[in-house]
């Protein structure tokens, strides 16, 4: 699930900037559940230290500001290699759920 | 479900059902935002307290002051944004500052010594001018080294040999006094017994050492550390800067005036207690 989860947070960032509340709204809208921020933020700072997405705080209209992450290059091509994987994995888990175990 | 945006509800009501019901709806509706107010302000003071809780982990874990400043705005975004509790949302304080991962002050073991070190030194140096202090004052030139001194120093070597470990624990304790009540009793009674040792033998004369050497040198011993320490807070300091702003928050002048009166306090009682023994020791 957290493998699937870490997916889905890349491919949340991939239309562009966006912060921890929106990341976890479109996760929720989507169908995944109530994404915790003891869930989401710990992705996102081990993200941030792979070089897979970079951070930014941008001030907000009279308020805290707001910190705004956005996919690296290295990010959207690890984003690109776990979709691929990700199909794969969803293929054969699929097939398997189809046809049930191979008679040797 | 997650909770939606406060600043996003929208409070209206359209339904008047006439002027009483309006009067009596108008009434529900303000005790409703007086009391969503009471609540808000409720928790975004156990909030607040639960920020301060994750800097003294992070802190703990010796992320450097950027790190967290960052990652509490962070936190702080998201709690304003889902009006969420901190402790539904993201656990304890402690669990959190560790699933952070934050990468520690490569410098923070040498700086844990440091500290224990300089304050080892001025402790001990203030002690030694004490008692080269009542030797002097009653005119005599050598200091006998009794079974107590030798005692406290190693009672004070061990008892900084112990800060590392139980200042962690006590901070995490705080919101435990029971927790609190038991460290604190156990260090207490673990202290009877250089105490007792005091006072059976204390008195027993081990050696005797020339006092005014000692005394110049207990003065070095008490004054090099507050130097020091003055130097490196002057070149080192590590502020939790908020991100937001790009700003470090600036202390309030009670903690800066304590900051430099913690550091020199050691100085100012050894050197005034010592003036005072020399000026009012009976003998003289």
């Amino acid at each position: 699930m957290r493998a699937a989860l870490s997916l889905c947070v890349l491919r949340a960032l991939a239309p562009g900037p966006t912060y921890g509340y929106a990341i976890a709204s479109t996760l929720e809208a989507a169908g995944l559940g109530a994404i915790k921020g003891g869930t989401l933020y710990p992705l996102l700072t081990r993200f941030e230290a792979a070089g897979w997405i970079a951070g930014e705080w941008r001030p907000g209209a009279g308020g805290p500001g707001r910190k705004y992450f956005s996919l690296t290059d290295d990010g959207q091509r690890e984003l690109a290699d776990q979709v691929a994987h990700w199909q794969l994995f969803s293929i054969t888990v699929h097939d398997h759920l189809q046809k049930g175990p191979v008679e040797s | 479900m997650m909770t939606s945006n406060p600043h996003d509800h929208d409070t209206s009501d359209s339904r008047t059902p006439g002027l009483g019901g309006a009067i009596a709806g108008s009434l529900d509706s303000v005790d409703d935002r007086a009391s969503g107010r009471a609540a808000e302000t409720a928790r975004d003071a156990e909030n607040a307290v639960w920020l301060d809780d994750l800097t003294v982990e992070l802190r703990l874990l010796d992320v450097s002051g950027s790190d967290i400043g960052d990652a509490v705005a962070s936190t702080r975004e998201f709690l304003a944004d889902s009006g969420a509790r901190a402790d539904e949302s993201f656990g304890s304080p402690q669990r959190y500052a560790a699933e952070l991962d934050l990468p520690a002050l490569p410098q923070s073991k040498k700086s844990i010594n440091e500290v224990l070190l300089t304050s080892g030194i001025g402790i001990i140096g203030l002690v030694v001018l004490g008692q080269t202090a009542y030797s002097l004052a009653s005119g005599d030139d050598g200091l006998d080294v009794r079974v107590w001194m030798v005692v406290s120093l190693g009672a004070t070597v061990l008892l900084l040999g112990l800060i590392p470990k139980v200042i962690p624990v006590l901070f995490r304790a705080r919101s435990r006094p029971r927790t609190a009540g038991l460290i604190v009793a156990g260090v207490t009674f673990g202290g009877f017994g250089p105490v007792l040792l005091s006072v059976w033998w204390g008195q027993a004369v081990l050696f005797n050492v020339p006092a005014l050497p000692v005394a110049i040198g207990a003065g070095i011993l008490l004054l090099a550390p507050a130097i020091w320490n003055q130097v490196r807070h002057t070149l080192g300091e590590d502020p939790i800067v908020d991100p937001g702003t790009g700003a470090e928050p600036v202390p309030p002048k009670g903690a800066r005036f304590l900051a430099g009166v913690g550091n020199w306090i050691m100085v100012v009682y050894g050197a005034v207690s010592f003036v005072l023994t020399l000026a009012l020791y009976p003998n003289t």
